[in-house]
């Protein structure tokens, strides 16, 4: 027997699931959708970014201040990961799965190098960040509806910075046609490391947001590496809105199973990322 | 019989050369015999890697799925008492089947999102494992009979005599091969001393060897003759699996189906429309990827007991990666050469680690990871600065060193 209460915390789990998915994918729609760089780093990136935001909360003690930390160690390692690693290989997808993969695992090592037993986000006093409401019998964390905000506002402010603002329509002419964009006075290397830095940092920040719910843990960066992928996979490449969609199903595809047939796990999301690959290898939300 | 030598003996004087110091490696030094056969695991499943990516141009990133499969089928068999080498052959064949499978979705998902599909599948595998048991799934084997057998060493010392003869038969040819004459002087003065070398590591053997027979003969207990002998024949196994992998990968890529892989990596569209089936070379390509990276996963039961299910991790693919790549993607022995490299390093690495734990900052589990680190960072780095590897590097590249180093002389 279903409960509704059971429903209303699957549909809220959902949710917030969606919302943590997209704030993981988020760079990579810029990075993978828009540039064509194949960045399997994104997802450790993601964690690392939950990683610092915690250490930072231990160190300051201020949420906001943590996260525009976090945000510029985002920013620099872009910077470095772009400058060292991607440059040389723009053009190159097979180097660039090369490179990223071991970014990847160096990563990883790098994490459990430094935290090797991983790091809880304490209890505050602060209501949005630790507390709970009762809402028809089931007592939700605040702090899930701030991220399912978050998450619909990125989505927001994303769409309008990609197809409204110059920076966006440079960006999507550049991937478009290199050298016709270059001739209409774009400057495409700028560009493009402008593009991945952001892309970076936004998955450091990604990060950041989701580890007061989820604490930082090595399974953070190991879950949300693929599932990042899955959503421009899934959403269809150059489709930013398909992003969207995207992690709203594959949210509430793993939090639906988890809720009424346990013993699917993990392993239902990567499914999902196969039939779509299999059966409709553009994507599903494709514009 | 030519043609029978070609096929199982390397050409050269460098082959019989390494072959032999390979063998002579866990006499001189006993605490190698039990890290390095894993070492061969490694480069074996590179020298399977690089025909998926290397020959056939097929980006996989499941790689550790065959290996993982033919691992646990392995551990099952040799539970229920069926003998080493046998559990090897179903084991490889099923590895190899499975991974046809795993190929079948590259019909409609092309090139690099096939990579990305490969590295779900083998993901969620791990994961379905590891989330249906709730525990940790492992199958532990007990000592493997056939390794405790002393027949492994009188292989082991045969196997060292031949290519001790056949060492100093090519190092004799090479020699008076050699025209100009301060060359040959200065390659005399260096086979000179590797056979001094292998001398004393043949003394070492024979005597080593001669006087444990004689304890065995006197009525040693059977823990003592099990801790002599299982290593080394664990080595054996090993390294006969590496070699003898090696001569079929390099047989059948020589052949002409691979050349049709090569050619199909190429231009596959071209291929395509002269007349060859790209989709089932692709195919056959994974079978045979398959099995040798199956019997690498079984090797990888007779070195390490307990199979768990992180044998179907990403690091098991990282691993294969970084030898097919450091040693060159498409060369034949490069692979080997980056396996054993990379595995030698983690080795080393892992024996200074100790040395760090007196500074006092790190934990010993911390510690364990920091070989992984320094070689990510030389993967990085050999895939930005050497796109081709050492080994291809040095065949590309390599003959104006030589000639450099000719014209000091």
């Amino acid at each position: 027997m279903v409960s509704p209460e059971l429903i209303l915390s699957a549909i809220i789990d959902g949710l917030t699931y969606s919302s943590m998915i997209y704030l993981a994918a988020i760079g990579l729609v810029i990075i993978f959708g828009l540039m064509d760089v194949f960045n399997l780093a994104q997802g450790a990136f993601f964690g690392l970014g939950a990683y610092l935001f915690v250490t930072f909360y231990y160190m300051t003690n201020n949420f906001l201040l943590s996260l525009l930390l976090t945000f510029l160690i985002g920013i620099v390692l872009g910077l470095l990961t772009e400058r060292a690693i991607i440059r040389p290989v723009y053009g190159n997808p097979l180097a660039q799965l090369l490179l990223t993969m071991g970014l990847m695992t160096l990563l990883y090592t790098f994490m459990q190098l430094i935290w090797p037993t991983g790091l809880v986000f304490p209890e505050t006093q602060n209501f949005l960040l630790s507390g709970y409401i009762q809402l028809a019998d089931v007592r939700i964390r605040i702090y899930k509806f701030v991220l399912i905000v978050i998450g619909f506002v990125l989505f927001g402010t994303m769409s309008t910075l990609l197809s409204k603002t110059m920076i966006g329509i440079k960006l999507r002419a550049g991937t478009e046609n290199r050298e016709l964009a270059t001739v209409f006075g774009v400057d495409i290397s700028m560009l493009f490391t402008s593009a991945f830095t952001f892309g970076v940092a936004l998955a450091l920040l990604g990060g950041a947001l989701v580890a007061p719910l989820t604490h930082a843990t090595i399974e953070l960066p190991v879950h949300f590496s693929l599932l990042a992928f899955a959503i421009p996979v899934v959403g269809g490449m150059k489709s930013y809105s398909g992003a969207f969609y995207a992690s709203l199903l594959i949210g509430f595809v793993d939090r639906l199973v988890a809720y009424f047939i346990p013993q699917l796990g993990f392993a239902i999301d990567l499914i999902v990322m196969i039939v779509v690959l299999v059966v409709k290898p553009e994507g599903i939300f494709k514009r | 019989m030519e043609k029978l030598r070609n096929y199982l003996l390397p050409n050269r004087f460098l082959g019989y050369l390494s072959l032999t110091i390979l063998l002579a490696i866990p006499w001189l030094d006993r605490s190698l015999a039990t890290g390095i056969p894993l070492t061969f695991v490694w480069a074996l499943l590179a020298l399977s890697y690089n025909i998926v990516l290397g020959f056939a141009g097929i980006p996989s990133f499941g790689h550790a799925v065959p290996f993982g499969v033919a691992a646990f089928v392995t551990a099952m068999l040799l539970k229920q008492g069926v003998p080493f080498l046998l559990s090897l052959i179903p084991a490889a064949l099923i590895s190899g089947a499975v991974y046809v499978g795993m190929g079948l979705p590259g019909y409609r998902v092309r090139g690099l999102y096939y990579g990305i599909l490969t590295l779900a599948i083998s993901e969620a595998i791990r994961a379905t494992i590891e989330y249906s048991a709730q525990t940790t799934v492992a199958v532990t084997v007990s000592t493997i009979p056939e390794m405790a057998s002393l027949e492994g060493l009188y292989l082991y010392l045969a196997l060292f005599t031949i290519f001790l003869a056949l060492s100093l038969v090519t190092g004799m040819m090479d020699i008076i091969s050699t025209k100009r004459k301060r060359q040959k002087v200065l390659k005399t003065l260096i086979v000179i001393l590797l056979f001094i070398f292998l001398a004393y590591s043949g003394y070492v053997i024979f005597s080593s060897s001669a006087t444990f027979l004689q304890e065995v003969g006197s009525g040693l207990p059977y823990v003592r003759i099990l801790r002599f002998v299982y290593p080394l024949n664990v080595y054996l196994v090993s390294l006969l699996s590496l070699y003898i992998s090696y001569l079929l990968i390099k047989r059948i890529i020589t052949s002409p189906l691979g050349s049709t892989f090569i050619a199909i990596r190429e231009n596959p569209v071209r291929a395509s429309v002269i007349g060859y089936n790209v989709f089932l070379h692709q195919l056959i390509a994974f079978f045979i990827s398959g099995v040798f990276a199956g019997v690498a996963g079984s090797v990888y039961v007779a070195c390490i007991p307990t199979i768990q299910p992180d044998v179907f991790a990403t690091d098991k693919t990282f691993i294969a990666m970084t030898g097919a790549i450091l040693g060159g993607l498409g060369t034949f022995v490069g692979p080997a050469i980056g396996g054993i490299l990379a595995g030698f390093l983690r080795d080393y690495l892992s024996t200074i680690t100790p040395a760090l734990i007196s500074l006092g900052f790190l934990s010993l589990q911390q510690l364990q990871l920091f070989p992984s680190l320094i070689l990510g960072l030389l993967y990085i780095i050999v895939v930005l600065a050497l796109p081709y590897g050492i080994y291809g590097t040095w065949l590309l590249k390599g003959w104006k060193l030589k000639r450099k180093i000719e014209s000091i002389f």
